[in-house]
């Protein structure tokens, strides 16, 4: 329900409504309107949130200080504690993570000939837990008679302002109906329309090339892959995170991980020919102090562990903010309301009752946008004093028709009207919220991860949101999903080659003494540890009290 | 890390879990009312945005008999709720191949028998917390209509709250997600558009003008950019024939 | 046109589709439109029709209550059924609130959290009863075809136990004889027209079966008729299984005596078809 003193703000929306409906969209900005926004409002743009690294093989590199902050921290575990002689898993291929990447990874290993009881996922909860699982807006994919992988690629390469991989957007834009079409046989019930699959417009995309399974497209993809990885007798080690990649002593080559027992405490030791992160990204840690619209296990784990590995890392200085977080009831603060909510035809509206941007400008472009206008006082107070611009949906059903709403979002719609908002005949109040991690591990076509000087790491491979490059300073609408099948298939693909070529490793710690000497001359207290592996939102009146009487995660 | 520190302003309500009392403040979620209280989740949060079904709860209030259900993450505090938190609903389902799937209800069935116990009480649909009505799903199944219960369950998000409460103890969202995979694989058309695009790629079509593009400078990229943006061409170099 | 709004149950759809078939053929020469329910949900034949009281009872009224809103839309109030067993579960249903005022406070409060309950206003009628209300317009739609031909009816137990939902005397039942008149054929009495086939016994314990339809196919061949037609499709598949007898629906028979051919299968024709009436 929204407080009355909310309610007499609402009647500027509902006053404009009629007008806004008849009126022309906001110009649409030209690449250099676009970048003097962004400039001006984005974080990414503000110098106090981001300091250099001061340890690891990128050392002197600028990123958010949050960031850094994670990877100038100790080890959860140093060379010695741990029994490397005995191994509890002895397998050909580890996969980290069971997200859409994973899985795909997973897959694509044992189509190529991986035999599967020799695959292990090691994943953080449960298996498939992940921001995949959450995503709304569709896959990018150039599949349409009109459209071509050329204009994919070149409207990815548009919205980052030009400062991708490109050759990794190349493999992206090729690769990404592939994947629509092996999803599609293996049972993904894709929107369709007619004979054909639907196609949705999104922000930044010239085509409309967005595919959804209706509003639950991550859940149906993942209940699909979910199901044939079970099927197919890979082995899953579900509440295990990887808490350090183990290295071969000689060759510096990783062969394998420590695992730890989110129950008991216990620590596991893998041994694996090639290893693959697909952890996902960062929301957990609330950088600069935003909500998220992640799942809870967004604690940048694969990062921390492949920088100690010797990873290069890119675009660690941006991060995605997406426009359209739930800005109030608090109950729901940050979680997503999905870029199909504007592409169908809801517009963005100041508290003057003014739209002040084109909606479907690249997400950085209305994130900016939407910063600009509560900064300089036409955004909305709610009543637990964040601030919002409307997001007027009751517009969608006078424009589409009633019903529209219910057809087209029935998740959004649920989720408000759990919380006692209709939001047919309410609009609601959105302001960014910490989605994306844009950069990541420095990758090449092959998903090698690579050191600085762009020298492969043998036997690490990394595939999803954890990698950088792709998707450069700014990430667009349905990219990230189509990443993580692209690049989760290759990984497999590869990693089937790489298993059948290496030798069976040895293991240790030893890449983290040099990790741990650094730290020593920076001094950084021990106390500060990483991966974090889950945020911790316990009130603060108890964690003033807590005694720990053993190093334990509760 | 965001945290709601105590203000004297809250509103403060009093929530009993596992039947001890703790005092939260109002407007927070059952699962962010937990952590406030000192709780910290290992199990029973997950996408903590209510489509991975990982923090079924039930509840009830205090002088009413009946039994409420919802999401932890989706469902507010209320004065003097009683929670309890379900992480994990057993149903040990057996999973088919893809190569295996038959189209047909008695597949379904053989490997579900308990389905025609259904006695059609509507348990299973009062404890849905998306509103969906499994029994109406399971009664298609029982008459052969899988794509209908298929429709019925898409946005089933597996917690497993109706097999808990259902005295014929069906398996419900096993159930579904198997026919779910039956319709996908048997009952919808492959996408011809796809099929095409797919062909084009693979016979290299679009090699000669990525690797064109890739060969541009930056700055020319944006001009050619900014151009399509305008007129809503490619320059002839760069189209694919 | 008085419209029927029709109860399919579960069997008739997942296997006696043909009876649905031949069923609605006949009904919509005979002038009725057709409208199945919008909302339906199995009956619980099997189980209901032995013990669980009140359970059973839960969904036949639930389908009762949401047709009463597809009733008053459509101007209607008879509920159609096929199935038997179907009938005699929602036929209960239907005299609950008259005839077991205990029962029914029970289960209607049960179901006030999700609907309003049923109260009355429907009819609850099986494919013969409402057959048998139209003999003239059968007679003058049935062609000569089947003049001479004897038929023995088999009714078995769901349409006439227990009396209250009974649409004949179970002792002496006579109308689907009276229908088989109305086409021009000529009805055979036999003694065991109305005992029980075996029933669901074929699953799990088929001598029971074996050995009731062996009785019934006695007595129907003492009698000398060419032709066995019932009006339960479950009746009809035990005595197909188990004995020689020629057997078909008798919502085939009357849509073979109407002329309605393609809405008949290939089985039901091949059974029909060498039968030729006197001229």
């Amino acid at each position: 329900m929204y407080p009355p003193e909310v309610r007499k703000l609402i009647q500027i929306v509902e006053d404009t409504r009629r007008e806004r409906a008849r009126a022309p969209a906001p110009r649409r900005l030209s690449l250099e309107e676009r970048e003097q926004l962004v400039r001006a409002w984005h974080p990414d743009y503000k110098p106090e949130y981001k300091r250099a690294v001061r340890v690891g093989p990128c050392k002197g590199l600028v990123m958010y200080s949050a960031v850094a902050d994670l990877l100038e921290s100790w080890p959860l575990v140093k060379p010695g504690e741990l029994d490397l002689e005995h191994v509890d898993y002895e397998v050909d291929f580890l996969v980290v993570g069971s997200g859409g990447a994973g899985l795909a990874t997973a897959w694509w290993a044992v189509k190529s000939g991986v035999d599967p009881s020799s695959v292990l996922i090691a994943t953080k909860l449960r298996l498939g837990d992940s921001n995949t699982v959450k995503y709304q807006s569709g896959t990018q994919a150039a599949t349409g008679p009109d459209d071509s992988p050329v204009i994919h690629l070149l409207d990815t390469l548009a919205g980052a302002h030009f400062t991708n991989n490109q050759k990794l957007v190349r493999v992206l834009a090729e690769e990404a109906p592939l994947v629509i079409k092996w999803l599609e046989e293996l049972g993904v019930r894709w929107s369709r329309v007619g004979d054909d699959l639907e196609r949705l417009p999104g922000g930044g995309a010239t085509r409309a090339r967005l595919h959804c399974c209706g509003d639950y497209t991550g859940l149906e993809v993942m209940r699909v892959l979910k199901d044939e990885i079970r099927s197919l007798g890979v082995r899953v080690l579900e509440f295990h995170p990887v808490i350090e990649l183990l290295t071969d002593p000689d060759t510096g080559a990783v062969s394998g991980a420590v695992l730890l027992n989110l129950d008991t405490g216990e620590y596991k030791i893998v041994r694996s020919k090639v290893t693959v992160l697909a952890t996902g990204g960062l929301g957990r840690l609330h950088i600069v102090g935003f909500p998220t619209t992640n799942h809870y296990g967004a604690t940048a784990d694969g990062l921390v562990l492949a920088y100690r590995a010797g990873a290069g890392l890119v675009d660690m200085d941006t991060l995605q903010y997406h426009p359209t977080g739930v800005a109030w009831p608090e109950a729901i603060l940050g979680e997503l309301i999905p870029e199909k909510t504007r592409s169908i035809g809801g517009q963005l509206v100041n508290a003057m009752g003014q739209r002040f941007i084109y909606e479907l400008e690249p997400r950085d472009v209305v994130a900016s946008a939407i910063i600009r206008e509560c900064s300089e006082g036409r955004g909305v107070v709610t009543p637990t004093g964040t601030c919002g611009v409307w997001l007027d949906t009751p517009i969608i059903e006078v424009v589409k028709g009633p019903g529209t709403i219910k057809r087209e979002l029935p998740a959004l719609y649920r989720m408000f009207l759990r919380h006692g908002i209709d939001i047919t005949e309410e609009p609601i109040l959105t302001y960014p919220t910490l989605h994306y991690q844009n950069g990541g591990v420095l990758l090449d076509e092959w998903t090698h991860v690579l050191r600085p000087s762009g020298e492969p790491i043998r036997g690490l491979l990394a595939a999803g949101e954890v990698t950088g490059g792709i998707h450069g300073k700014n990430r667009l609408v349905g990219n990230s999903t189509a990443d993580i099948f692209v690049f989760g298939r290759r990984a497999g693909i590869e990693a089937s080659k790489l298993v059948r070529e290496s030798p069976k490793p040895k293991l240790s710690l030893k890449h983290l003494e040099r990790y741990i000497e650094e730290l020593k001359q920076i001094g950084v207290p021990e106390s500060r540890r990483a991966p974090i592996l889950l945020p911790d939102y316990r009130g603060e009146a108890v964690l003033k009290r807590i005694i720990r009487i053993s190093f334990q995660l509760k | 890390m965001t945290q709601i520190a105590p203000t004297a302003q809250r509103e403060y309500v009093t929530i009993f879990f596992n039947g001890e009392a703790y005092r939260v403040p109002r407007g927070l979620t059952i699962m962010k009312a937990l952590e406030y209280a000192g709780f910290r989740f290992t199990r029973g949060s997950g996408c903590r945005g209510g489509f991975c079904g990982a923090c079924p709860v039930i509840y009830r209030l205090p002088g009413d008999y009946k039994v409420r259900v919802g999401l932890a993450c989706q469902t507010a505090v209320v004065d003097n709720m009683y929670i309890s938190l379900i992480p994990y609903v057993p149903l040990v389902e057996h999973v088919s191949r893809r190569e295996e799937l038959k189209p047909d209800s008695g597949y379904v069935l053989k490997l579900f028998p308990e389905l025609s116990r259904c006695v059609s009480c509507n348990s299973c649909s009062k404890a849905c917390p998306q509103g969906l009505s499994p029994m109406d799903a399971v009664q298609a199944i029982l008459r052969g209509d899988l794509k209908k219960a298929a429709d019925l369950t898409f946005d089933c998000i597996a917690c497993g709250l109706c097999s808990l409460r259902c005295p014929a103890e069906i398996r419900h969202h096993a159930v579904f997600r198997l026919v779910g995979r039956i319709v996908g694989v048997y009952y919808t058309p492959r996408s011809k558009s796809v099929e095409e695009r797919v062909r084009e790629i693979e016979s290299g079509k679009y090699r000669a003008v990525f690797e064109k593009l890739l060969a541009t400078p930056v700055t020319e990229l944006r001009r050619v950019y900014e151009e399509y943006m305008k007129t809503g061409r490619l320059p002839e170099s760069l189209e694919v024939r | 046109m008085e419209t029927l709004l029709y109860y399919p149950g579960c069997s008739i759809k997942r296997d006696f589709s043909e009876v649905e078939r031949s069923s609605r053929a006949v009904l919509e020469a005979l002038g009725y439109r057709v409208v199945e329910l919008r909302d339906w949900y199995c009956c619980g034949g099997f189980p209901g029709s032995t013990a669980l009281d009140h359970v059973k009872y839960v969904s036949s009224l639930r389908t009762l209550s949401l047709a009463q809103s597809q009733a008053r839309e459509l101007g209607a109030n008879t509920v159609l059924v096929l199935c038997p067993f179907c009938y005699n579960t929602l036929k209960q249903a239907e005299k609950l609130p008259a005839e077991r005022l205990d029962v029914y406070k029970r289960v209607a409060e049960y179901l006030r959290d999700e609907l309003t309950p049923y109260q009355s206003g429907l009819r609850v009628a099986h494919l013969v009863e409402v057959l048998a209300s139209r003999l003239s317009d059968l007679s003058k739609l049935a062609g000569g075809g089947l003049r001479g031909v004897r038929v023995a009816a088999y009714y078995g137990c769901m349409l006439l136990r227990p009396r209250s939902v009974a649409v004949d005397n179970p002792e002496d039942p006579g109308v689907v004889e009276s229908i088989v008149k109305a086409l021009g054929a000529e009805p055979v009495k036999h003694p065991y027209r109305s005992y029980c086939c075996g029933s669901y016994h074929a699953v799990g314990e088929a001598e029971i079966v074996r050995r009731n339809t062996s009785r019934v196919a006695w007595s129907v061949m003492s009698s000398g008729a060419d032709l066995v037609v019932t009006p339960c499709p479950l009746c009809l598949y035990n005595l197909k299984k188990y004995t020689d007898l020629r057997v078909v629906h008798l919502s085939e028979l009357v849509a073979y005596a109407l002329g309605a051919r393609e809405a008949l299968s290939p089985e039901a024709l091949r059974v029909l078809s060498p039968l030729r009436g006197e001229a």
